[in-house]
């Protein structure tokens, strides 16, 4: 369900409290930790394949797999 | 360009030893908010005075200050009768365009809306809005307006408040029985009484509005919001057309910017040369640089005396929402004083204004904090981290681009914690003006309570109530194909449902029911008055206020 301006403005919200941390190393892992909890409940493939791309497309980064 | 209108001096005849006798409600401040509620006070039949310290309206020459008339807010208009001028004479535009270091990020446009009356907003100069304010009330038997009055003293006690006001004739005394303190945020009112407002945030994020009459521009009629605009000295820059052909132009200082130098006629010029270019051919109609408070009093009513407006609370003009906030304060309060003048209604009704309008200056203030933190972070870094991703990904994801807050714009407040509703039962919204054919929802609405029966018939329960401050009102008659459709749209009902709402004459849903029983109405009713006696108990004294019908 598409979500209403209001929840999204109090998502971010949410989202500058979680990695409001003085430590930059602190604050990557939240971040890091977000896209895991994220995924997990996103749970498809497609859908997040096409998020990890986006992100990279945004940065302008070609993304393969480190490891074979 | 526009000449403010001149309001005459008329000798009071207190100063010839005329003796009154107390007046029920002396309102201090004719500014937008002291002249909507005396609109809708005197509509109710109250007997009104009105005290300002100036001759005209606006604030220090042509500002346009608060130039975004919400919906809501649109809504009380029409109720007053003046909102037909404004929307006349006021711009309506639905496209908002965002920038960041001068590249587009993203476009919206906001949503028509035609299920109802009035679009999402108007721009609107606030001196029109008054001048039309102003104009209504003259043609008011029940008002009395005196200009170049201002207040030096105000003394109340349990009974009642007197007023010390100065003239160019001299001072004078009045008795009032109630005091509404409408005068802005330095309160001369709040400074008598020694009351200070709890202030919240203060910055020294500081703006220059630079309001401008433009001469050869070609700009679409949309919002523009530039951030880190390089013209600007990587600082934030608004722009909103108004009337007249005139612009809205906010341009976000430098830390380190003298304010007083940036004010100079030449460093405006300076400064709107270089964000729009050099060609530009302009006249500038009033400028200021403010710096922003967030600010609210504890509470709302002190005694006999009620602040309202910027007097009771203070935010940032993110969202456009000092003025209309100050519009509904008026739209909330004046009712309620009303009844208690002239219905009998308790005085501790007037206590549920502080609980409903702390909680809208409240949520005013939170929106407005949000949209002045996207706009500029200064040291917080979660926010900066955020903003920059949502930046750079807007252009590409529209559902990204939705964080982007350069300001959201006033909604109503849902007075969810109001002492005045009963739990659970979907009230302290304000009822959409849904049109209906030619006419529309608020229309069928009376002046006080009115329940409204989304059906053709008024239920065998409901057929048998009376009370002089209640009507019931027939959706179904007034509804087309259209008219039903956009019921279900907007408000999710059916307009042959028969679900019956007790709506309050501030338009606020009190109850939605998919039933309702006479002794219930009169319950609700009750409460909504303030009274918590059960329903049993006010099935069988049946009415409190019939004595006044």
């Amino acid at each position: 369900m598409t979500c209403t301006q209001q929840q999204l403005d109090d998502f971010l919200e949410s989202l500058i409290a979680l990695t409001d941390a003085a430590d930059p190393a602190m604050q990557r892992e939240l971040l890091a930790r977000l896209a895991l909890a994220l995924a997990a409940e996103v749970d498809d493939p497609a859908q997040l394949h096409k998020a990890v791309a986006s992100v990279a497309r945004s940065a302008d980064l070609t993304i393969s797999p480190t490891l074979p | 360009m526009y000449v403010l209108p001149r309001y005459p001096f008329r000798r009071p005849p207190e100063l010839d030893g005329a003796v009154h006798s107390r007046r029920p409600v002396v309102i201090v401040g004719g500014g937008l908010t002291g002249l909507s509620l005396a609109l809708d006070l005197t509509r109710r039949g109250v007997p009104t005075l009105v005290l300002d310290d100036d001759d005209t309206v606006g604030v220090r020459g042509l500002a346009s200050r608060g130039m975004c008339w919400a919906q809501r807010t649109l809504d009380v208009f029409e109720r007053l009768g003046v909102a037909e001028r404004i929307t006349a004479k006021g711009v309506a535009w639905n496209i908002a365009r965002v920038l960041c270091k001068d590249l587009p990020v993203t476009s919206y446009a906001l949503q028509d809306q035609p299920d109802l009356r009035h679009n999402g907003f108007a721009n609107l100069q606030q001196y029109y809005v008054e001048q039309y304010l102003v104009e209504a009330l003259q043609s008011e038997p029940l008002v009395d307006l005196r200009w170049l009055s201002k207040v030096e003293d105000l003394v109340h006690d349990e009974d009642g408040v007197r007023l010390t006001v100065a003239t160019p004739d001299g001072d004078y005394q009045l008795d009032a029985q109630w005091v509404v303190a409408c005068d802005g945020a330095s309160s001369r009112c709040r400074a008598v009484l020694g009351l200070s407002p709890i202030v919240h945030e203060r910055t020294e994020d500081r703006w220059i509005i630079i309001d401008v009459a433009v001469l050869n521009c070609d700009w679409p009629q949309e919002r523009w919001t530039w951030l880190d605009a390089s013209a600007n000295g990587g600082r934030a820059v608004w722009r909103h057309k108004m009337a007249d052909d005139t612009w809205r132009l906010d341009f976000q200082l430098h830390e380190d910017e003298d304010a007083a130098v940036a004010a100079t006629p030449e460093a405006m010029r300076r400064r709107v040369h270089a964000m729009f270019g050099p060609d530009l051919e302009f006249e500038i109609c009033w400028s200021g640089v403010w710096a922003y408070r967030h600010e609210c009093m504890d509470q709302l009513r002190h005694g006999r005396v009620l602040f309202a407006g910027d007097a009771a609370h203070l935010v940032a003009p993110f969202g456009a929402r000092g003025g209309n906030g100050g519009v509904q304060d008026a739209d909330n309060l004046g009712w309620k004083l009303a009844l208690v003048l002239q219905h009998g209604a308790d005085a501790a009704l007037l206590d549920s204004y502080t609980t409903e309008r702390k909680q809208a200056a409240f949520e005013n203030i939170r929106q407005a904090r949000r949209s002045s933190r996207f706009v500029h972070p200064r040291g917080n870094v979660s926010a900066s981290l955020w903003r920059d991703a949502i930046i750079a990904m807007a252009p590409e994801l529209a559902k990204v681009a939705r964080t982007i807050n350069t300001g959201r714009l006033s909604n109503p407040c849902r007075y969810t914690g109001s002492p005045l509703l009963a739990e659970g039962e979907g009230g302290g919204d304000a009822l959409p003006d849904v049109r209906l054919g030619d006419t529309s929802l608020h229309r069928l609405l009376g002046p006080w309570f009115t329940v409204i029966v989304f059906g053709n018939e008024v239920p065998a329960a409901l057929a048998a109530l009376r009370h002089p401050l209640l009507q019931v009102a027939l959706v179904g008659p007034a509804c087309d194909e259209l008219a039903r459709d956009a019921l279900q749209r907007q408000l999710g009902v059916a307009a042959g449902s028969g679900d019956a709402w007790l709506v309050r004459p501030d338009q606020h849903i009190a109850t939605r029911r998919a039933h309702m029983f006479p002794d219930e109405v009169l319950a609700l009713l009750a409460r909504a008055l303030g009274d918590r006696r059960s329903a049993s108990q006010l099935a069988h004294s049946h009415d409190l206020h019939a004595a006044t019908a």
